[in-house]
């Protein structure tokens, strides 16, 4: 029989996790996976249950008395049925005995992966792709750059430097544009990686955490080493969420990581970065799923976009019905946009339905998955929401 | 019917010893497979919180440690998430041990003869009222939590063999410990003078009047077995989250979102 390990990787916490579920059912109403499936079978209080079963089958007292007894095609269906999930944390954080199965379940991808069970063939094509040409969509590194404005000086050195990250350089070039209009506009130094790689989140968040996801995290930490870096700011939340966690899983980071918004309402308070331009209109937020409820304790970041938000004149902004940390997960993250789109469509609907309701002109986002997200929902007919989606740093930009 | 002492002081020797055994085993069962869960914890690796570099016996303390946290004894985080539940969770939790703990007692102060407790000693009647109300309790609870269980109702039609395994052999013990305290009185003839000190005990005991010797001895066992597979059971079943949730509770105290939560 194949020697199975259903352990290594995971932390003390997580393995206390398995046992912890009251079976309350709370997290079943909150998971966007379910409201859109419709389906009770693969709930996380559901995957939990099975994975402790698994466990103990494999690892248990009765498995070191009389031995392991795993059932490998049981196994193979729930690693599969672990990829519908975007990690977007939801269920953590209304869990009311604290279990976070959106770390949980990276990790057991990644002990998934290791043993070889779940979409093999889609996860190597994503790190076949990222070892090529360091970029998720298969785009060549000669254009990762093309978004720099010409007459961009990029500062040799820099305490500050910010990481445009994947999704920005190639798909939402509105974005870094914005960012370094309000960088310059607060009069903060800061640099850019002239040859950036990809982050390292795809493989990551996939469980794929082999020589690939290494390298990437080694090239981009050399090049800001060399750059004299001591804080790095990621605008995308994923880009943010595997610097924090996995990055220092595989290379020792001699930096701090904090999100751009947090430099930037840092510059906001301090009376630096300041908005001319009046936006008379009514506004909502989506708090983007890695940055409300985060990916470890205190990590959450509610409170900057707000305060820049609020800071341009005439600006209204209005809640939607579930914000901060029971925001909606539009279904862009997780790999999930790669493991099951057509789920991912059924799952930004909810979103820009709950925004128009907020009766808001303008919906902005801060992640540019979830941004990229909603344009597919538009472009491809899936639903015409009656409001523009705009992101945070393009609309701030606009009002200088 | 045959006046019979109380737990186990109702049997013959041999057969009080072989329980007694029996009792200990199922204490040594449930302690090992306790062990070898938390032993599996003790495998992870370290973060950095307050389980880093703790082994299974450092773990299971931290546990224990935080089991009379707010969220774990009183249910916080349950009140805005739903009252009839946290209510019916509150009475689950100090139902079950209030009667295990005042069965302990009873027990052993009938089987050494301290007299302190035992129905002949002046503090029975309030603790006889009070264990009785706390049972009947227990019994409601655990009928609507079995309900919610079987009745499927968008977010409970998951619920597995385990569930109701768990509820189920905790109810048989409640209605077990009911009808043996009920045959008790109906065999000493108290059945006419105990409605005040215990109404439900009394009611049970009226179903068992007129039962064929032997019966009190049967539930009697039944309910010491129930419960001996019940702690037996316990580490190898759901019912587990009682020594982990603490824990992770513990863990998360700042990062809980659900309802009732305060945003800054």
């Amino acid at each position: 029989m194949k020697k199975i390990d259903l352990l290594s990787g995971l932390s003390k916490r997580e393995l206390v996790e398995l046992d912890a579920c009251t079976r309350c059912g709370n997290c079943v109403q909150w998971c966007p996976v379910v409201t859109a499936r419709e389906d009770q079978g693969n709930t996380p209080m559901e995957k939990l249950r099975k994975y402790r079963e698994m466990v103990q089958d494999a690892h248990g007292l009765r498995a070191r008395l009389f031995g392991p007894r795993v059932d490998e095609e049981k196994l193979e269906k729930f690693a599969q049925e672990l990829y519908e999930c975007t990690t977007c944390g939801r269920c953590g954080a209304v869990c009311p005995v604290g279990i976070h199965c959106q770390e949980l379940w990276v990790d057991v991808r990644a002990i998934m992966r290791r043993q070889g069970y779940g979409p093999q063939e889609k996860i190597d094509a994503a790190r076949d792709i990222l070892e090529e040409v360091h970029n998720p969509f298969d785009l060549p590194m000669e254009e990762r750059n093309r978004w720099i404005p010409e007459g961009l000086e990029i500062a040799e050195e820099a305490e500050l430097a910010f990481f445009v990250g994947c999704e920005l350089a190639y798909k939402a070039k509105e974005m870094p544009l914005g960012a370094v209009r309000l960088l310059e506009a607060s009069g903060i130094p800061y640099t850019l990686l002239e040859e950036e790689w990809c982050c390292g989140f795809p493989p990551y968040v996939l469980g794929e955490r082999g020589r690939v996801f290494r390298g990437e995290v080694e090239k981009n930490v050399e090049g800001l080493k060399a750059k004299g870096v001591k804080k790095v700011a990621p605008y995308c939340p994923c880009c943010l969420a595997v610097m924090r966690r996995g990055w220092p899983e595989v290379v020792d980071v001699p930096f701090q990581v904090v999100h751009l918004l947090e430099v930037l309402s840092d510059a906001v308070r301090e009376g630096r970065l300041a908005f001319t331009k009046p936006f008379e209109a009514r506004v909502t937020y989506h708090d983007p799923c890695y940055l409300s409820r985060g990916w470890g304790d205190g990590e959450e970041l509610t409170r900057e976009p707000r305060e820049i938000i609020r800071s341009i004149p005439g600006v209204e902004l209005v809640e939607m019905e579930h914000n901060r940390k029971l925001s909606l997960c539009p279904g862009a993250g997780g790999g999930l946009r790669r493991t099951n789109l057509e789920l991912s469509h059924d799952m930004s609907v909810p979103v820009l339905k709950e925004a128009e309701e907020t009766g808001a002109e303008v919906l902005l986002t801060a992640c540019p998955a979830v941004y990229e997200r909603f344009k597919m929902t538009v472009s491809e007919g899936i639903y015409r929401p009656k409001l523009k989606v705009m992101d945070i740093l393009e609309f701030a930009a606009a009002q200088l | 019917m045959e006046p019979l002492g109380l737990a186990f002081g109702m049997f013959s020797p041999g057969v009080r010893n072989l329980l007694y055994l029996a009792f200990l085993a199922s204490i040594g069962v449930s302690l090992a497979g306790a062990l070898a869960r938390i032993s599996i914890w003790a495998r992870g690796r370290d973060e950095e919180d307050a389980l880093a570099g703790r082994g299974t016996l450092g773990i299971a303390t931290f546990g224990l440690s935080r089991a009379f946290s707010r969220d774990c004894l009183l249910g916080a985080r349950m009140f805005p998430i739903s009252r009839v539940r946290a209510w019916s969770l509150l009475a689950l939790v100090w139902g079950v041990i209030i009667t295990a703990v005042a069965t302990v007692v009873v027990t052993v102060d009938y089987v050494f003869g301290l007299k302190l407790l035992t129905v002949t000693g002046d503090a029975f009647p309030y603790y006889s009222l009070l264990f009785d109300l706390l049972g009947a309790l227990l019994l409601v609870t655990l009928v609507y939590r079995l309900l919610r269980r079987t009745i499927p109702a968008g977010e409970r039609a998951a619920s597995g063999r385990d569930d109701l395994a768990v509820l189920l052999l905790l109810l048989l013990i409640v209605i077990s410990g009911f009808a043996a305290e009920g045959n008790r009185m109906a065999a000493w003839g108290e059945l006419g003078s105990s409605w005040e000190v215990a109404p439900v005990g009394s009611a049970f005991g009226y179903l068992m009047e007129g039962m064929p010797d032997g019966t009190g001895r049967a539930v009697m066992a039944s309910h010491l077995v129930l419960t001996m597979v019940l702690i037996t059971y316990l580490p190898f079943s759901n019912l587990f989250h009682l020594c982990a949730s603490p824990i992770t509770t513990a863990l998360s105290a700042t990062r809980y979102g659900g309802p009732g939560y305060e945003e800054d």
